[in-house]
C-alpha cells in the first residue's frame, strides 16, 4: 500500500513538474527592428550578454524591411500568431493600428513594467514616455529618444560674433527673426556659389510635419488649440512662416531638403551650413566627419523654455508573443542596459531614453537637448496622422515659393488638419 | 474529337492532352498572381477598406471613382503626369529615332556606342535616380561644382530640384537618359528590317538625308512606331521612381504624378479601396492612349 502511495505521489510530483513546465514560456524570443535600430542600440551585442547571463535562454535578432509591412503583422496578431516577440518601432503612431485591434501589451496594466524593482516612469525621459502612450495605455516603451533643436558650426558662430563666451555656448535665438539675423550674418556667396549656408531647415515633405510641431511647441508651449485639437495657426506661426518665406527667397535659408531629407545633415557635416535646424543629433555627425568640437548645439526659439518635437524609437510586445516575460526582461535588461543605452549616445548619437545615462554621456551637449526633450511633444495619436506628413509639406513649399498667400496658407494647413480623421480608433 | 469535321487521331488526342498538361501550371500560375490579384483589386476599388484599421472590405459601390473626379490633388497630379509625358514622349521618341539613325548610318564599328546608349537600361533607375539627386543638389552637387569652380560660371549655378521649372524638366531629363537607349534599339531593329533594295532605289531616284528619312523610312516605320509609341506611354503614365527618389514630388505638387498619388493613398494611408478605384482609372487612361497610339500609327 505504501508502495502504491509513493508511486502515486511520486507520479503526481512529476506530473506537476511537467504541467510546470508546459505553462513556463519558451525561453526563446526574437527581436526585430530597422536595420540601423539594430546596428545604433546595440542589440545584438545586448542578446549576446544576456544569453551569457542567463544560459538555455535563446533571442534572435531579425531585421524589418520597412513600417510598411506592419499591417501584415496585424493580421498574424490577430490569429494569434507571430515570429517576433520585441518590434522596435520609429514613430509611436505605426502602433496605433495594432492598440486599435487589442494586440499589444500594456507595460503597466498587462506586464507590471512599473512595479518591478527595475524602471519607474520618471526614470524615463519625459517625451519619450509620453510617445509610448496611446489610448491612455503604456502600449511602447522608449529605447531612444531624439528632440529637434538647432546644430551649429562653432568656427561660423564664433566668426560672426554668435558666441557667448561667458557660456562658452552659441547663442540661443529667440525668435524667428533672429534666426533671419543670424543666418544672414553666417551666409556667404561668392562668384554666384554658395560658400557657407545660413541655414537649413528641415522642409523636406517626410519631415516639415515635424519642423512645424517643433517651432509652435517652442513658441507657443503648446500644438493644440483651447479644444484640445492640434492646429498650427497663431500669431506666432504667421510670422515665422513670412520669416521664412524671407530667408527662402534671399537664399539665406535653403530649400535643398525639399528634395532630399538628408540634404541639410550632409551639408552640414561638410561644413558648408552653419545652422541646421532639425534632428539635434546631427551635430555629432560633424563632430565625427570634421573633428571633435566642430558643432554644437542651441535650440528653436522658446525650445529651451517650451521644448521642441520629440520622438523615440519604442519597443511593442504583441499579445501574441508566447514569451512575453522574456521579452520584458531582455527589453529591461538588454535595450534599456547601460552597454546599449550609453553606446547609442556616444558612437550614434541616439539620446538614452533613461535619465540617469546621460551622466555617462561624453559630451554636455547631451544634458542641453535632454532638456529640450523633457518638455517636447511627439506627433498627435491620430488615426489618419499620416497624411500630416505627406499633405503638409506641399503647402507650405508653396508658400515658401510665392505661388499662394499667407492666408490660403493657412487656410490650407486647417484644411488638411480637418480632413484629418482624428479618431483615435 | 471532331473539327469541322475532321477526325483527331489518337496520337493528336493524346498531344493535345500532353499539351494541356503543359499549359496548366502557366495558366494556374498566371490565374493566381495575376487574374485573381486584378479581379480582386477591382471589387476592392468598390469598397472602403483601410487595411490597418478595417477588419473587412465594405462594399459603397462607385463612391470611390466619383470621389477620384472630385479630389483636387488627383486632379492635379493628373495634370502634372499629362505635362510630363508630353515632355518624355516627344524627347524619348525623337531622342531614341536620331540614336538610331545615327547607329544605322555610322561606318564602322558601333558597339561602344551601343554599350554606352544601352548602359542605362542596366543600371537600376533607383540607383541613378539617387546619384542624380546628388548630382543636382544645390550646396554639394556635381552639377553646381561643375559650373561654379570649374567653368566658373557660379550664376548660372541653380536649386535645380526645388524650384519650377527646373524640378520638372530634372524628372524629364533623368527619365529620358534612363530609357532613351531601349528607344533607339527598338528604332534600330525597325531600320534594320527595311528592305535594302528600297533604300537603294531611293538613292537611285535622287532621294537624299531628309528626303529619304520623311519619304522613305519614316511611312515603312510604322509598325515600330506602335512598338515605340506605346512603350513610351505606358513609361511616361506609370513614372514614379524618378519623381519620387529625385525630387520627392516637389517643389509642392509640382512633381507629384498619379503614380506617386496612387501609391501614397495605398501603401502610407492604406486606403486600400480608394488607392486600386485610382489604379484602375490610371488602367483605363494607359489602356485608352495605347489604343489611339495604334489607330494613329495604321491610318499614318
Amino acid at each position: 500500500m505504501k508502495r502504491l502511495l509513493c508511486l502515486v505521489l511520486m507520479a503526481t510530483l512529476l506530473t506537476g513538474a511537467f504541467g510546470m513546465a508546459v505553462a513556463e514560456e519558451p525561453q526563446k524570443i526574437t527581436v526585430m527592428g530597422l536595420s540601423w535600430q539594430i546596428t545604433k542600440i546595440f542589440v545584438e551585442e545586448a542578446a549576446k550578454k544576456y544569453m551569457e547571463d542567463h544560459p538555455g535562454v535563446e533571442i534572435v535578432i531579425e531585421t524589418l524591411p520597412d513600417y510598411g509591412s506592419l499591417p501584415t503583422y496585424a493580421v498574424d496578431w490577430a490569429r494569434g500568431e507571430t515570429n517576433v516577440d520585441v518590434l522596435l518601432i520609429g514613430d509611436a503612431n505605426n502602433a496605433v493600428q495594432f492598440v486599435a485591434r487589442d494586440l499589444l501589451y500594456d507595460f503597466d496594466k498587462d506586464l507590471n513594467f512599473f512595479a518591478a524593482d527595475g524602471f519607474k516612469k520618471e526614470d524615463f525621459l519625459g517625451v519619450g514616455i509620453r510617445d509610448g502612450i496611446i489610448n491612455e495605455g503604456q502600449y511602447g516603451l522608449p529605447i531612444i529618444v531624439e528632440a529637434y533643436a538647432m546644430s551649429v558650426n562653432n568656427a561660423a558662430m564664433k566668426e560672426v560674433g554668435l558666441w557667448d563666451e561667458a557660456t562658452d555656448s552659441a547663442l540661443i535665438p529667440k525668435t524667428w527673426d533672429d534666426v533671419y539675423e543670424y543666418a544672414k550674418k553666417l551666409h556667404k556667396e561668392e562668384n554666384g556659389k554658395v560658400v557657407r549656408q545660413g541655414a537649413v531647415i528641415q522642409w523636406g515633405t517626410v519631415s516639415i510635419f515635424a519642423t512645424l510641431i517643433a517651432a509652435k511647441q517652442g513658441m507657443d508651449g503648446t500644438i493644440f488649440d483651447e479644444n484640445g485639437v492640434f492646429t498650427l495657426d497663431s500669431e506666432n506661426m504667421r510670422h515665422m512662416f513670412e520669416v521664412w518665406q524671407k530667408g527662402a527667397k534671399e537664399g539665406i535659408f535653403s530649400k535643398e531638403t525639399y528634395a532630399d531629407n538628408l540634404a541639410g545633415r550632409n551639408s552640414f557635416k561638410a561644413g558648408i551650413t552653419a545652422m541646421l535646424l532639425e534632428t539635434g543629433g546631427a551635430f555629432v555627425e560633424a563632430n565625427v566627419n570634421l573633428g571633435p568640437g566642430t558643432a554644437s548645439l542651441s535650440a528653436y526659439p522658446g525650445g529651451v523654455e517650451n521644448g521642441s518635437y520629440g520622438f523615440s524609437t519604442i519597443a511593442i510586445v504583441p499579445k501574441a508573443s508566447k514569451s512575453p516575460k522574456l521579452a520584458v526582461d531582455f527589453i529591461q535588461k538588454g535595450l534599456l542596459g547601460e552597454n546599449s543605452q550609453v553606446g547609442t549616445v556616444n558612437v550614434y548619437g541616439k539620446m538614452p531614453a533613461v535619465s540617469r545615462y546621460f551622466e555617462d554621456a561624453e559630451l554636455k551637449d547631451w544634458k542641453f537637448l535632454a532638456g529640450i526633450a523633457e518638455n517636447s511633444v511627439g506627433v498627435p495619436k491620430y488615426k489618419g496622422a499620416a497624411r500630416f506628413s505627406t499633405e503638409l509639406g506641399p503647402v507650405i513649399q508653396s508658400y515658401l515659393d510665392e505661388a499662394i498667400t499667407l492666408d490660403e496658407c493657412m487656410q490650407q494647413l486647417q484644411a488638411v488638419i480637418d480632413n484629418v480623421d482624428k479618431s483615435l480608433f | 474529337m471532331t473539327t469541322k469535321g475532321y477526325q483527331l487521331s489518337r496520337r493528336q488526342r493524346i498531344k493535345g492532352r500532353w499539351g494541356m498538361l503543359f499549359v496548366t501550371p502557366a495558366f494556374l500560375l498566371s490565374t493566381v498572381f495575376m487574374v485573381y490579384p486584378l479581379l480582386y483589386s477591382l471589387y476592392i476599388s468598390f469598397t472602403r477598406y483601410n487595411f490597418a484599421f478595417d477588419p473587412s472590405p465594405t462594399f459603397i459601390g462607385l463612391e470611390n471613382y466619383i470621389k477620384a473626379f472630385q479630389d483636387k490633388a488627383f486632379l492635379d497630379s493628373m495634370q502634372v503626369t499629362a505635362i510630363f509625358s508630353v515632355l518624355y514622349f516627344v524627347f524619348v521618341m525623337i531622342g531614341g529615332l536620331a540614336l538610331a539613325l545615327m547607329l544605322f548610318y555610322a561606318k564602322g564599328r558601333t558597339g561602344l556606342f551601343r554599350t554606352a546608349f544601352f548602359l542605362p537600361i542596366v543600371v537600376p533607375l533607383s540607383l541613378s535616380s539617387f546619384i542624380f539627386n546628388w548630382m543636382l543638389q544645390k550646396n554639394y552637387g556635381l552639377v553646381n561644382y561643375f559650373l561654379a569652380d570649374i567653368l566658373n560660371m557660379g550664376h548660372l549655378t541653380n536649386e535645380w530640384l526645388s524650384t519650377n521649372p527646373w524640378a520638372m524638366i530634372s524628372i524629364v531629363v533623368v527619365s529620358v537618359w534612363g530609357s532613351v537607349g531601349f528607344e533607339a534599339i527598338l528604332f534600330l531593329n525597325g531600320l534594320q528590317a527595311l528592305p535594302g533594295d528600297m533604300l537603294e532605289a531611293g538613292i537611285v531616284d535622287g532621294s537624299r538625308g531628309f528626303k529619304t528619312l520623311y519619304h522613305i523610312i519614316l511611312p515603312n516605320l510604322r509598325e515600330t512606331f506602335v512598338v515605340t509609341g506605346i512603350w513610351a506611354i505606358l513609361q511616361a503614365l506609370k513614372v514614379f521612381i524618378v519623381p519620387s527618389l529625385v525630387t520627392w514630388g516637389g517643389p509642392g505638387t509640382a512633381t507629384t504624378v498619379m503614380y506617386m498619388y496612387i501609391y501614397r493613398q495605398s501603401f502610407t494611408y492604406l486606403d486600400m479601396g480608394y488607392g486600386a478605384a485610382l489604379g484602375f482609372i490610371l488602367s483605363v487612361i494607359i489602356l485608352g492612349l495605347s489604343l489611339l497610339n495604334m489607330r494613329l500609327s495604321k491610318r499614318s
